[in-house]
């Protein structure tokens, strides 16, 4: 696969973004139609041990983390319309989704075409502007080898990164591990934030890490005047106190100083980038705020809840269309607010699983397995579909659902190597090997 | 360590009472909810007109315009909130706090699921909360509250939905782990094909309503459980049955319940110990709450070393019960929780709020802020006035403050630490006045003793 920037440095290229409120296209070339980048054969794999390029300690990335709970449906977000039936010529996604295939590109409400065979959701054209200039990489037909359809065995299997094993018990989670296993960028008492009310499993356990809902407004209650003795002695009660609440003490004490220094109020995107007035596109803000702050944030973790659509999905119109839309200018604007931007990040966004092929008569989709998951960054090899294409012809399926071809472990490791500075990947993946896509450079 | 498990918050005075009367006998008054005169409660709730109404006088009083239904929605919070607080069935709304959880349904899913979240929290959950097993999983199987929320109303023969059935076996039966596959799924959820409720249309707006043209009315096999072809509205019976009466339900269940009542993480023997007296009583649940309140069993199970973390609701509920605080305007209270996402029913996924200290103790600031707000009045509708802060505190010396909190909120279980860097910090004040007061009670509440029950 070509690609024009391939040996780039981290970094704006072209003119400086900050000089102009449109962004820099980086990827022009026409992108090839066939199959070729989707056979298992042409994938790049990458040696794990010791090859990958990892940036020094003080310029690693941030890994911004989405997890879309419910089970997004990855053949609405990004449609196989070139997947078609050789017996009729017509699309298999319309033999198994009579009401609920989005169109092909050209066709009205149809899909945008990114490489003449995978297009987006409408709801999700804003994904185009980093597709396109070549910095978000798409993998389909990723997800966990377990077999489960649970949405909340999934989840922990997939967030403790110990799928198809249930007789060992990890209690962690693997961006925890990571954290365990790899020196902090700044001091250490705050080295991840998760934007929700409690801890999610990929983060239990991990050093420094908090669940924080709404960082611009994490302050010491009570009166001013006597915080400094109240706040003394709770810090002084906490020494000891059972898990997790003596370390996020120590945690939340530290944020506070940390997060008061940080002008959430005033701040104002780079490059024109308009953040959604939603939920994700408030807490992407928020991360790109804490992020260009330079405190030490190393994984920025956002749950998105609401994905599990069994009836009246609405892919075009409805609820789902609508979420697309929050979810992609949500990321669009993150992209172009984060562009050129000194401090480096890397968004890889997954769900617990994707959607059952076939519609069933609600006009949803009960829960399936494969997926589409994203991979954002300027540092990515982006603007290309990665994985082997499973196929939606029936006898492709895996019990009806879309089978996975690329381990998520696969994509969330080679970030983790190349873009954090990882060289603990066995702990934070155990009893795994994974094999690079290379994703990111 | 009864009162600490068995209620919403312990208070000095319900402790005494409990002292006087004898554990027993206060186990079996709260086991019988219906004796105890709640007329405080009651009239308290006067303040929500729609409690008691039906599913077509909802829809014709709430429904438009729309906005009425928001008034629904945070008059049911607000329910949940005043009888927390002020019930004297304080038992009985753990219990209904345990089963909102376990048969979760989130409110806000559509403008109906408001109204339908009223007629199953009435006619389910609390219809049911000691009840029997069984009863509460027929009840919710045919609720228009849990047929909408997992979309069980529009499964039909030709286009089945998975989705109940699904969470009806790892979530409110026999668990993820028991050894059920897709086709167990599918034909179960080919069981309940057809069981739908009536629209406004009807005049009997969100009562059941079996449509058997819509019915598979082929055999299935569900667990082992063979139903043959041609029994109806039967089937789902027949299946619900099964469930409830499933060896594998009865483990789970008492598993979930003895976490609830008692600690996290019970281990194997305890949960056997009221697996039998849930497969011996049919699924009686007052007979599993009293086995699981037993002395010898809070004994053998040991709280005291294995604490709950108090759920972000139980924080607040709890101290306005110490402080003897109430409300009928709970908005204010409802915001607050939002703010530690703990509204009542406002868990979107189908497993309710988690009940574990790992996924919610990370929170301290919060906490720390929620009792703050609290006693300096900031919550909308809530007011702790300056005579409840002086009667805390009448006749207590400054040196004994910490021991006099203690009391009040922790029924003088505050570990020795905690108390004396408290009374450390009120020692080392200049002035002893009201203010001074309100900050001691908030860090009381702010202690990690205060956090776990």
């Amino acid at each position: 696969m070509t690609h024009l920037f391939n040996n780039q440095s981290s970094g704006p290229v072209g003119q400086a973004p900050s000089q102009s409120p449109g962004i820099t296209r980086r990827f022009l070339a026409p992108r090839q139609s066939n199959q070729g980048n989707r056979s298992a054969g042409t994938q790049v794999a990458v040696s794990v041990n010791g090859s990958a390029a990892t940036p020094p300690g003080t310029n690693r990335d941030t890994l911004i983390s989405v997890f879309l709970h419910g089970g997004m449906d990855g053949l609405t977000a990004v449609v196989p319309f070139g997947d078609v039936d050789p017996g009729t010529g017509g699309r298999w996604l319309d033999f198994h989704r009579p009401t609920l295939a989005i169109p092909s590109p050209g066709q009205p409400n149809g899909a945008v075409d990114l490489d003449g065979f995978f297009g987006l959701a409408p709801a999700a054209a804003p994904l185009a502007t980093p597709f396109q200039a070549g910095d978000l990489a798409i993998v389909h037909g990723a997800g966990s080898p377990d077999p489960t359809r649970s949405h909340f065995s999934a989840t922990r299997m997939i967030q403790a990164a110990n799928p198809n094993m249930p007789g060992t018990q990890l209690t962690s989670g693997w961006l925890a591990r990571h954290l365990s296993t790899i020196a902090a960028v700044g001091a250490g008492d705050l080295r991840a934030v998760s934007q929700d009310h409690i801890m999610p499993q990929i983060l239990a356990e991990g050093p420094g890490a908090l669940a924080i809902k709404d960082p611009t407004d994490f302050t010491f209650p009570g009166d001013p005047a006597t915080a400094m003795a109240r706040r003394a002695l709770i810090e002084n009660m906490y020494q000891g106190a059972r898990a997790p609440m003596a370390a996020a003490t120590v945690s939340s004490l530290a944020a506070i100083d940390l997060l008061a220094t940080v002008d959430f109020a005033g701040y104002v995107p780079s490059n024109g980038a308009v953040y959604p007035n939603t939920n994700f596109g408030g807490a992407l803000k928020n991360m790109a705020i804490m992020i260009k702050a330079g405190m030490g944030l190393e994984v920025a973790h956002v749950n998105f809840h609401g994905w599990d659509h069994h009836s009246l999905m609405g892919p075009l119109t409805g609820m789902l269309a609508s979420m697309l839309d929050d979810l992609s200018r949500s990321m669009e604007a993150l992209y172009l607010d984060m562009l050129g931007d000194s401090n480096g990040y890397t968004l890889v966004l997954q769900s617990e699983f994707g959607r059952r092929v076939s519609e069933n008569g609600s006009a949803g989709l009960d829960h399936g397995h494969g997926n589409a998951m994203f991979v954002m960054g300027e540092n990515v090899n982006g603007g290309q579909v990665y994985g082997a294409w499973p196929g939606l012809a029936p006898t492709s399926l895996d019990s009806g659902d879309l089978a996975v071809t690329t381990d998520y472990r696969d994509v969330m490791a080679e970030v983790l190597a190349v873009r954090l500075g990882s060289t603990q990947l066995g702990t934070v993946f155990p009893n795994y090997s994974p094999t690079f896509l290379g994703l990111v450079n | 360590m009864l009162l600490h498990h068995g209620s919403q918050g312990i208070t000095i005075p319900e402790l005494n009472r409990m002292r006087l009367m004898g554990r027993d006998a206060w186990i079996d008054e709260q086991l019988d909810p219906a004796s105890i005169d709640d007329s405080a409660c009651d009239a308290m709730l006067q303040s929500i007109p729609f409690l008691g109404m039906t599913g077509q006088e909802l829809w014709d009083n709430y429904a438009s315009p729309s906005s009425g239904l928001g008034q629904v929605t945070r008059g049911l919070q607000g329910a949940a909130l005043i009888r927390s607080t002020v019930s004297k069935r304080q038992l009985f709304e753990r219990m209904v706090e345990f089963w909102s959880d376990h048969f979760s349904v989130y409110q806000n899913k559509t403008g109906k699921q408001r109204i339908f979240k009223v007629l199953g929290d009435r006619d389910v959950i609390r219809a049911h909360a000691l009840g029997n097993f069984r009863d509460i999983l027929l009840a919710s199987a045919r609720s228009a509250s849990m047929s909408l929320y997992l979309d069980n109303y529009a499964s039909s023969a030709d286009a089945i939905n998975e989705n109940y059935s699904r969470e009806l076996l790892e979530l409110h039966t026999v668990g993820v782990d028991a050894p059920y596959g897709p086709s167990d799924i599918v034909d179960l959820a080919r069981c309940f094909t057809g069981w739908r409720f009536e629209w406004p249309g009807s005049g009997i707006f969100g009562t059941f309503r079996f449509a058997s043209g819509q019915h598979d009315n082929d055999s299935k096999s569900v667990m082992g459980l063979s139903v043959p072809a041609g029994g109806g509205e039967s089937d789902g019976v027949a299946a619900i049955d099964y469930l409830a009466s499933h060896p594998l339900t009865a483990q789970f269940v008492s598993r979930k319940m003895i976490s609830w009542l008692l600690r996290g993480d019970p281990d194997q023997a305890m949960v056997d110990q009221i697996a039998n007296v849930f497969m011996s009583s049919n699924g009686d649940i007052k007979a599993m709450v009293r086995a699981i309140l037993d002395p010898d069993f809070i004994l053998a199970a040991n709280p005291w070393r294995n604490p709950k973390l108090k759920r972000p609701f139980h924080l607040l509920v709890g101290l306005m019960r110490q402080l003897g605080v109430s409300t009928t305007e709970t908005l204010g209270m409802n915001q607050a929780l939002e703010a530690l996402g703990h509204a009542p029913y406002d868990w979107h996924a189908p497993d309710g709020y988690s009940d574990r200290m790992a996924d919610w103790g990370g929170a301290v600031l919060n906490r720390w802020k929620l009792v703050s707000v609290l006693l300096e009045n900031q919550i909308p509708g809530v007011t702790v006035d300056s005579a409840t802060i002086n009667s805390l505190f009448v006749g207590i010396p400054k040196d004994r403050v910490a021991g006099a909190l203690d009391l009040l909120l922790c029924g003088g279980h505050m570990s020795l630490r905690d108390r004396g860097l408290l009374q450390g910090h009120v020692d080392s004040l200049p002035n002893w006045g009201l203010q001074e007061a309100r900050e001691a009670i908030a860090l009381a509440a702010s202690t990690p003793s205060y956090q776990v029950y």
